[in-house]
């Protein structure tokens, strides 16, 4: 990955590990390695695709890489800054930069609390506006995202679940963001006020050339939106490159046993999904050699003792497979 | 469709009681289920999936809801016209068992699931502690669990989500249900724990000849498992028959919009104006349940809707089709 000016996010060498306390002292005898050395760049108007099983790491990247919780080693860079070295000042400037939409509107919005206040929040806190200066641009950011400017003046659960998204994404938005987080954004609604979300996320972005990490285990939903996709097993990544690419020909034996699990509305028999034996192995005693050989069908000997690099196999793609390697 | 069917659902209406006044949750026609099938519902939430599932238990808490007529006749026996106590003696586990969408809370957490599982054995067949140990690991061994010993002294918290999951379903045919009412089972699983359960159930219907009702909102799901399979909107199945023609050939304007807004991939950009509907349609009392969202809305559509045979087993409930006409789009 060269360096390239048009980055708005460089991650190097991110890792993240959680001690495990055990014993009378509290004494640290092991770690969950929950990301364990994943570089990635976005580049400005990118949306990056994050796709993975459960307990892969997927959030805890994110979180570190939103500077919510503090990494063990690696760097990451935004908009040419280097976030971890930053103080208290810079990083609360920096923060309204980079923002995200939950997936759950139904916990992610404070009930007691109109959505006036709601949105209003990070541009009474951040940007310090007046009440005044408020309002109209709370009012402008309902109609943005498609809702009604009376809605201002009521309350979370007078909305419908797509409705609360929209707000959650208003508020996400108020700031002038330059990248965007969405973790799994529309998880919790029904397909309808989905195609209507990523529709509005699709003109959003457009509109205000923002930068989206998703985060979703819906894959049609991050094939129909992202650029590129980073494929996550047990805190690395195991394949990344261009999405249509890899939607179109998976190479990696884990992606193509995630795409293959999957049933849709052509798969008539139920013999066409492949199912992955066994579960996750524990992060804690990660396997030996590659993180995937317990599963992985096509397992050879040196995947037992040898844990393979992120290599380039073609243009624009990597892969960590010592099949793929010849 | 000569031979009696299984399950027949006939003209069920289910009203609920609110400060509002009384709404109509299910009306449904004609659901018939034959033995050992898979039978499919596909529905967004909110559309009254799982009050449908159950009422066919009369797990229905009364009231609020109110079942104003109809019968679900399970191999000609009305379960409406049964007692809470016959239904528990008779019906619930021995015949029907269900698995819910959340299998953390239907397994309790301070129990192991052996004694859970003993336990339901033990009320339900007359049989001693340790030949219902004997049945409960049988069981466990049939949904592909290993280790079924060491699996019987576990607690819930202990297994994985899809190993909790198959828990259940193992709990659901201990006492020898032969129709399982799955509703969402594999909500909350991730994709690859989730192609395993599929798998599972449609295993039991073919060796087992389980009958299957499975409840799900993704018609990818339903396309794997089921033959087939009713489509509900608002508590009405608007459109029925096999689950392939549905899918693939779908009539209902309801059907193609739900079909078309799941996104496919980048290059096919979802067409919003064919999708979604205009939400503030206007709100008509009698005639079709679609009628305020449709963009096929005509005059017809004000008058009460039947289902229409549109080709062999498939039925859709819209008055752009008539009766005994070709009715190829």
């Amino acid at each position: 990955m060269n360096n390239n000016t048009n980055n708005i996010l460089e991650i190097k060498n991110l890792k993240k590990y959680f001690p495990i306390k055990s014993g009378f002292f509290s004494k640290v005898s092991s770690y969950v390695k929950a990301v364990d050395g994943v570089s990635i760049d976005i580049e400005k108007g990118e949306v990056l695709g994050l796709v993975g099983e459960s307990g892969c790491g997927k959030t805890t990247l994110v979180n570190t890489v939103l500077n919510l919780i503090e990494p063990t080693e690696g760097e990451v860079i935004f908009d040419g800054k280097e976030m971890f070295s930053l103080n208290k000042k810079d990083l609360r400037d920096i923060r309204k930069y980079i923002q995200i939409v939950f997936q759950d509107p139904f916990w992610s919005l404070n009930p007691r609390m109109l959505v006036k206040d709601i949105i209003g929040e990070p541009l009474d806190v951040q940007a310090g506006m007046s009440s005044l200066e408020i309002v109209p641009k709370v009012e402008e950011l309902l109609e943005m995202v498609g809702l009604s400017k009376e809605g201002a003046y009521k309350y979370p659960h007078e909305f419908s679940g797509g409705q609360r998204q929209r707000i959650a994404i208003a508020r996400a938005l108020a700031l002038m963001p330059k990248l965007v987080v969405l973790d799994e954004p529309t998880s919790s609604i029904d397909v309808l006020s989905q195609a209507q979300i990523l529709d509005l996320l699709g003109k959003l972005k457009e509109k205000f050339d923002l930068t989206y990490i998703l985060i979703s285990h819906d894959l049609s939903v991050v094939s129909y939106m992202s650029d590129k996709i980073a494929v996550m097993y047990l805190g690395k990544i195991v394949e990344y490159g261009d999405s249509r690419k890899i939607f179109e020909d998976p190479k990696h034996p884990y992606t193509q046993a995630l795409f293959a699990a999957i049933p849709d509305v052509d798969t008539e028999n139920i013999e066409d999904i492949i199912t992955l034996e066994g579960n996750v192995p524990s992060a804690i005693n990660p396997p030996q050699g590659c993180r995937f050989h317990t599963r992985c069908p096509k397992a050879i000997d040196i995947c037992f003792k040898q844990e393979p690099k992120l290599i380039n196999i073609d243009d624009e793609r990597l892969t960590a497979c010592h099949i793929l390697k010849s | 469709m000569s031979e009696k069917p299984y399950l027949h659902i006939k003209n069920l209406k289910i009203n609920f009681k609110s400060f509002e006044g009384e709404k109509t949750i299910i009306n449904i026609d004609e659901i018939k289920i034959n033995k050992g099938e898979a039978y499919g519902i596909i529905g967004e939430s909110g559309t009254g999936k799982t009050v449908l599932a159950l009422s066919i238990l009369q797990l229905l808490e009364m009231p609020p809801g109110k079942i104003v007529n109809g019968q679900i006749l399970l191999e000609g026996e009305d379960l409406l016209k049964k007692t809470q106590k016959q239904m528990q003696r008779e019906i619930r586990g021995k015949k029907i068992s269900m698995i819910f969408q959340d299998p953390m809370s239907t397994l309790n957490p301070v129990f192991t699931v052996g004694e859970q599982m003993i336990k339901v054995i033990i009320e339900n067949q007359k049989l001693n502690k340790k030949e219902a140990y004997r049945k409960a690991v049988e069981m466990i061994n049939i949904v592909k669990l290993p280790d079924a010993e060491r699996v019987m002294d576990k607690y819930p918290h202990e297994l994985s989500g899809g190993q909790r999951q198959r828990v259940i379903i193992a709990l659901a045919l201990s006492c020898g249900a032969e129709f399982i009412i799955a509703d969402e089972p594999t909500r909350n699983l991730d994709v690859t724990i989730q192609a395993g359960i599929l798998k599972l159930i449609k295993e039991l219907q073919r060796n087992l000849k389980v009958t299957v009702l499975f409840i799900a909102n993704n018609p990818g799901l339903i396309s794997a498992t089921c033959d087939n399979a009713g489509v509900l909107y608002k508590g009405e199945i608007i459109e029925k028959g096999t689950t392939k023609e549905i899918l693939k050939n779908p009539q209902h304007p309801y059907t193609f919009t739900l079909l078309n807004a799941i996104p496919k991939n980048k290059d096919t950009k979802i067409d919003l104006s064919k999708v979604i509907p205009p939400n503030d349609g206007e709100e008509i009392k009698e005639g079709c349940i679609y009628y305020n969202r449709c963009l096929k809305k005509q005059e017809n559509c004000k008058k009460e809707q039947k289902l229409i045979n549109v080709k062999d087993t498939h039925y859709v409930k819209c008055s752009l089709y008539k009766e005994g006409v070709n009715n190829e789009q």
